[in-house]
């Protein structure tokens, strides 16, 4: 029989190969939720590059005469308790939101990958050391610690910033630490080591690569909890002062004038509502595209 | 021939297990001759691997060597510092481990993987490292290599991947590989395969190979010499002709008689009684004596230790052949059967 010589020789793979960006931006596209995320991330982050130069008003353009009014033509979201503009002082707020929980989660991951990744690895004295100091920093909510702390160290952009790192520190290190304790039980790590392989090079080099999607997916999803509690924390009158025009600033004096205008607090909520939902769909879209065991 | 390529002179290793203290090994004797192949063979916890990783001294934390050197063409393993032992590893001495689906870092390609072992012992040009490489692979058998180089260790299958770590391990041409059971997750047609290509390497190298095997049948294929443990114990050396045709020890006889052969045709297969013994409770006498067919009075107060037997193999470590006991009517029985050969 001769008609296996009869087929067509089998396309090769590397002739049309798409890479491995490629395939990220075919998945994407196909995700419509995460495309969602995506375009409500790239509006914020314009808002908060350029806002004050998209802003229709200046934010702090007091006019008192129209002050707490509702949704207008002059006013697209209405006026704050002075008569300012309310979309411009959010869109300029957007830069304070993005700005403490973007590095705050950022340093917490770079802190907390190093702490995990040596307790975990070593084991041991260390391990046993770095648990009982996140068990310590954990025991507090991180709400309560970061008030405690800015009380201590007082109020500005940088300290909100590292407060609230701090209190995000703990999860990553311990995410970290698991995964490379189940990492490390592999058996290439055997492998690499009989051949010769620096204890160190085979953490950083050959580990690190196998658990940063996980870590990836939980700093997406822990940026917009960094920017509510942010939110929180200058709604509380802790973190960023008025004029700030911060989310949670707007929020807290909007709700001292709520009975004469509910506008400030609810645009302010909407805000911090789109920029969290839009970040966690985000979140949860890179994480299926980018953990292959979900995706293929 | 001078001294052989490595040496374990009375090796001990205990593991520390909370606080009880465990002995793994229990003076491990043996030698690997340049060009040699050399059988490790037993049931599963009687210490092979813990021996192989003690020569690597890839030993678990809670694991430590008491007594005993292992010297390695005439170097004294234990006495060289970590930065030393790590050169070591990979250019002189490397491993292939059980499983090939999980011995490979699966995000990297294997090339990129073979370039990293490279770096850690040589400076080379990238393009001298990844000819070095693609030869490697050549050599193990794996069809175009070259552009193998950038496929990720999912890309194969599990036979290939052993290739693939084979290729690796042999990569730096080490004077020694230990094999620790490299075909025994593979089915019996690329075990056959695995074992030619190793017993090529050996040929065409000249690389000694201590092949860790709990398979009777894989080490009369490919060893020259074997040795038997038993719960952390050497009981008996021999060149696998003798070792195989007439074996001393009670656990060794009882090992080839529980394989499947043609000399047992049409009567039911032997097994062994009982269990190895947990390392917790050993015994204090022979470590074999409560599932020996031949034990004596003798076998028990205390352990035997290797001795040279009159009648063939190289050491063996039994009562029945040492001729300061009195022979009794079960050591008689063995000393005749295994003269029967």
């Amino acid at each position: 029989m001769s008609t296996v010589d009869a087929l067509p020789e089998a396309p090769t793979t590397s002739a049309s190969h798409p890479g491995w960006l490629g395939e990220v931006v075919h998945d994407i596209v196909h995700r419509p939720v995460m495309l969602v995320g995506l375009g409500v991330w790239v509006a914020f982050i314009i808002m908060a590059i350029g806002g004050q130069h998209l802003a229709p008003y200046a934010i702090d353009a007091q006019d008192i005469a129209h002050r707490l009014q509702g949704p207008s033509h002059a006013h697209l979201l209405g006026t704050d308790e002075l008569g300012r503009d309310l979309l411009s002082r959010l869109m300029v707020g957007t830069r304070y939101a993005l700005a403490v929980a973007i590095p705050a989660v950022a340093i917490a991951l770079v802190v907390g990958v190093t702490v995990g990744m040596l307790a975990g690895f070593f084991g041991g004295v260390v391990d046993r050391v770095v648990v009982t100091l996140l068990d310590s920093v954990q025991a507090f909510p991180a709400v309560i610690l970061a008030l405690t702390l800015l009380a201590l160290v007082g109020h500005s952009l940088r300290n909100e910033t590292l407060v609230i790192s701090v209190a995000f520190i703990p999860s990553y290190a311990r995410v970290t630490r698991a995964l490379v304790m189940a990492a490390k039980n592999n058996q290439w790590v055997d492998a690499e080591r009989s051949l010769g392989a620096r204890p160190l090079r085979i953490v950083v080099v050959h580990i690190l690569p196998n658990i940063a999607a996980s870590l990836f997916v939980l700093m997406a999803m822990d940026i917009p909890s960094a920017i509510t509690i942010s939110a929180g924390l200058d709604f509380l009158g802790l973190g960023l002062q008025p004029p700030t025009p911060s989310w949670g600033g707007i929020l807290s004096s909007g709700f001292y004038y709520v009975e004469q205008s509910p506008w400030p607090v609810i645009w302010a909520s909407v805000f911090l509502v789109i920029a969290t939902l839009g970040f966690t769909l985000l979140a949860e879209g890179l994480r299926d595209v980018i953990d292959p065991r979900l995706s293929r | 021939m001078t001294s052989p390529l490595l040496r374990v002179d009375g090796l001990s290793v205990v593991y520390r297990i909370r606080d009880r203290v465990l002995h793994g090994l229990d003076d491990i004797t043996l030698a690997v001759n340049e060009n040699e192949i050399l059988g490790i063979v037993g049931e599963s916890g009687c210490g092979k691997t813990t021996l192989s990783m003690s020569i690597m001294r890839l030993l678990p934390p809670n694991a430590a060597v008491t007594a005993g050197r292992v010297t390695f063409k005439d170097r004294d393993l234990t006495g060289l510092s970590r930065e030393e032992m790590r050169q070591l590893r990979g250019s002189e001495i490397s491993m292939v481990f059980q499983d090939p689906l999980t011995s490979l870092n699966p995000t990297f390609s294997i090339g990129q993987q073979m370039r990293f072992l490279q770096r850690g012992h040589l400076r080379e040009s990238r393009s001298v490292q990844v000819d070095r490489a693609a030869a490697a692979l050549q050599r193990v058998g794996i069809p175009d290599a070259r552009r193998r180089l950038g496929a990720y260790p999912h890309e194969f299958s599990g036979g290939m991947r052993q290739r693939v770590m084979i290729a690796m391990a042999v990569l730096l041409e080490p004077a020694l590989v230990i094999a620790d059971e490299p075909t025994s997750a593979l089915d019996v047609t690329l075990q056959a395969e695995i074992l030619e290509l190793l017993d090529d390497l050996r040929r065409s190298r000249g690389t000694s190979i201590l092949f860790v095997s709990h398979d009777l049948g894989v080490i009369s294929q490919i060893c020259d010499r074997v040795v038997v443990m038993y719960a952390g114990r050497v009981v008996e050396t021999g060149s696998v002709q003798s070792l195989f045709a007439c074996p001393l020890h009670p656990y060794t006889r009882a090992l080839l008689g529980a394989v499947p052969s043609r000399r047992h045709r049409g009567r039911p297969l032997e097994s062994i009684p009982g269990r190895v013994p947990s390392l917790s409770e050993l015994p204090i006498g022979c470590k074999f004596a409560d599932r020996c067919g031949y034990v004596d009075a003798v076998c028990l107060p205390r352990e035997p230790d290797l001795l040279q037997p009159t009648t063939g193999g190289d050491v063996v470590r039994c009562y029945a052949y040492d001729p300061s006991v009195s022979r009794s009517a079960s050591f008689a029985e063995l000393v005749d059967a295994s003269l029967v050969c």
